[in-house]
């Protein structure tokens, strides 16, 4: 009986998730992200912060800066490519965080239901009851901003969605026949609810997903344009267009032009996947 | 009558909500680290005169008593006096919610026509040339960050073109502007001020330019969708069965069902902004709500941070509550 079960209940099998063509094109686009990120210091020809004193603020195409240099003399090209590790790392792992704090918290009380249900829903208006960039905002300030914070606060103003849609989604995977099998086939309901209810109910999650590492992207460039995230030196887009927002009304765009491209493709490559993912849901 | 009822249960339910919030800021920017007094006081005080600084603002205080203290002046419409300028919080707060919703407002409404309007179009010519571009269009407006598009923006046409006033502030100083509402748009309209009303239209111009084309994205995709939905549907086939004529069908029947989504989707996208307004206001130097948050959460002005997250929570919930009225208005299938 138990194997009958385990075989009716499988989760999400690869078989059933057709790919679309945006999920496919967002997906290289991503890939190609990772790679240069991953081969940062093999295609870079200049460290992350390493300066060039002969050549400050130039532009664009200049001998050894393929994107020219900051008011520094760090060559833009290679930065972005070192910032493509911090941005996409901590989005990813904060999105990640995310998911599987909110999906075992919103599975958890949407299958146990009652008191626990109703309080932790009342706490989740609180949290929405304004805007997330808002709450990472002021979480940012009060934490302060090592990475390990900024992901703390990205997965946590994130988190709340999560709960909602995996307790509502619990909700009506729990009233399926199988479970009630489950039930009566003498499973724990520890056992049901992770092993059986719980991958079961994960689709809508995983079609979000990608969605929220997009914004998580947004989220942490635009804690560190207003000096809350990622500090300089180090290279993270969102930085950089904060440093290079002076240039930028002396005529100096490349400083931050670049960096906000980088910051629109990877978060355009998230949007793909994740709009490929909703169109065959 | 039903409507009516609905929106007063909601209306009550506000209630507890914002209690909660009121407790968890109040605890958390209390217990996490961070010390305003630190921020006042020169590097030389003493331990002395730190206590008697912390003593002056009711930090030494209980808590819960602190609490009370801040729910009692609550009840009077009193946020407290901040610790940075020794203003009333209530005051200040007047002064920079106008501005803040003057702009996420303009905003919201251009995006909202915009969007329908492309949302619309697009379905209409699906798989056309003109379907494509409105959404690559409306996928790259979805990816690109609020704030680097007003530097964009200012770099064009500020820099460039110097058709856009210099990003700093939101009316030229030499109108003599005399604040009334705090919203300038409606002061210049109603002391009938030209001369401001154009300088006002002008500082206008980028940043809600900047905060529509975000959230006009979001919108395009919805509309499109639910206009598809509609053209194939057997009502639809019927319309045209029937000959109506296609001003007909697509005013009375297209656009009319597209829009039930709308103002969902409009709630959720006016909170987004405001969260969205505090970088934009940043880039745009507007002075406004959001500037003031992030001015008052990077010293820690425990009294504006609790005013800030305390009214933004309170028009979110309000937002959305409008939200669900207005959809059940426009799609009577809705039950509240």
């Amino acid at each position: 009986m138990s194997v009958l079960l385990e075989t009716t209940a499988r989760p999400l099998s690869l078989r059933r998730v057709r790919i679309s063509g945006l999920t496919i094109a967002g997906g290289l686009v991503l890939a190609i992200l990772v790679l240069a990120a991953a081969l940062a210091p093999v295609i870079a020809n200049w460290g992350p912060t390493e300066i060039d004193f002969k050549a400050q603020l130039v532009g664009p195409g200049s001998p050894g800066h393929l994107l020219g240099t900051d008011d520094n003399g760090m060559d833009i090209f290679s930065r972005l490519l070192f910032a493509a590790r911090l941005d996409l790392g901590i989005a990813v792992a904060a999105v990640g965080i995310a998911v599987l704090f909110g999906s075992v918290l919103g599975a958890s009380v949407g299958y146990v239901g009652g008191w626990l249900d109703e309080l932790a829903m009342r706490v989740m208006d609180v949290f929405q009851s304004f805007p997330a960039f808002v709450l990472a905002l002021g979480m940012a300030t009060m934490l302060g901003t090592s990475t390990v914070n900024l992901i703390v606060v990205i997965a946590l103003a994130n988190t709340p969605s999560y709960v909602r849609l995996m307790r509502s989604e619990v909700r009506g995977v729990r009233e399926q026949g199988w479970v009630e099998a489950a039930h009566c086939a003498g499973l724990g309901r520890a056992h049901i609810l992770f092993r059986q209810v719980l991958p079961n109910s994960l689709r809508p999650v995983l079609v979000i997903a990608p969605l929220n590492c997009g914004w998580a992207i947004l989220m942490l460039a635009g804690l560190s344009f207003v000096g809350l995230g990622v500090r300089l030196p180090t290279p993270e887009w969102g930085a950089m267009i904060a440093a290079g927002a002076d240039d930028l009304v002396g005529g100096q765009w490349w400083t931050s032009v670049f960096p906000g491209l980088m910051l629109l493709v990877a978060v355009l490559g998230f949007n793909l996947v994740g709009e490929g993912l909703q169109e065959r849901q | 009558m039903r409507l009516l009822r609905y929106t007063l249960r909601r209306l009550v339910l506000l209630v507890p909500v914002l209690l909660g919030v009121s407790v968890v800021t109040f605890v958390l920017i209390r217990v996490l680290p961070g010390d305003p007094i630190r921020t006042l006081l020169p590097p030389t005080a003493t331990p002395a005169d730190i206590a008697a600084a912390r003593a002056r603002y009711g930090l030494n205080e209980p808590l819960v008593s602190q609490y009370w203290i801040f729910l009692k002046d609550l009840a009077h419409g009193d946020l407290g006096t901040s610790f940075q300028t020794g203003a009333s919080v209530t005051s200040e707060l007047g002064q920079r919610l106008g501005p803040t919703f003057e702009l996420v407002t303009c905003a919201l409404v251009l995006a909202v026509v915009v969007g329908v309007t492309l949302g619309i179009t697009s379905a209409l010519r699906a798989g056309k040339v003109w379907d494509h571009i409105v959404r690559f269009v409306s996928l790259a407006g979805g990816a690109v960050s609020e704030f680097w598009l007003g530097l964009l923006l200012i770099f064009f046409f500020y820099y460039h073109l110097g058709i856009a006033p210099a990003p700093n502030g939101r009316v030229s100083s030499d109108v003599a502007l005399r604040p009334i509402t705090h919203i300038d748009l409606v002061d210049s309209l109603i002391t009938g001020n030209l001369a401001a009303l154009r300088s006002v239209l002008a500082h206008l111009a980028l940043p809600v330019a900047t905060l529509a084309i975000v959230s006009a994205a979001p919108i395009v995709r919805s509309v499109r969708a639910s206009a598809l939905q509609v053209l194939d549907s057997d009502a639809y086939r019927c319309t045209e069965a029937h000959g109506l004529p296609m001003r007909m069908r697509v005013f009375r029947y297209v656009l009319r069902e597209s829009l039930a989504g709308v103002p969902t989707l409009a709630a959720l996208l006016y909170g987004y902004l405001l969260g969205g307004a505090v970088l934009v206001e940043y880039v745009f130097s507007w002075q406004g709500f959001g500037q003031w948050a992030l001015h008052g959460m990077l010293f820690r002005d425990y009294p504006i941070v609790q005013a800030f997250v305390l009214v933004s929570a309170a028009f979110y919930v309000l937002v959305f509550l409008v939200a669900d009225v207005l959809h059940a208005v426009l799609d009577p299938r809705v039950r509240l």
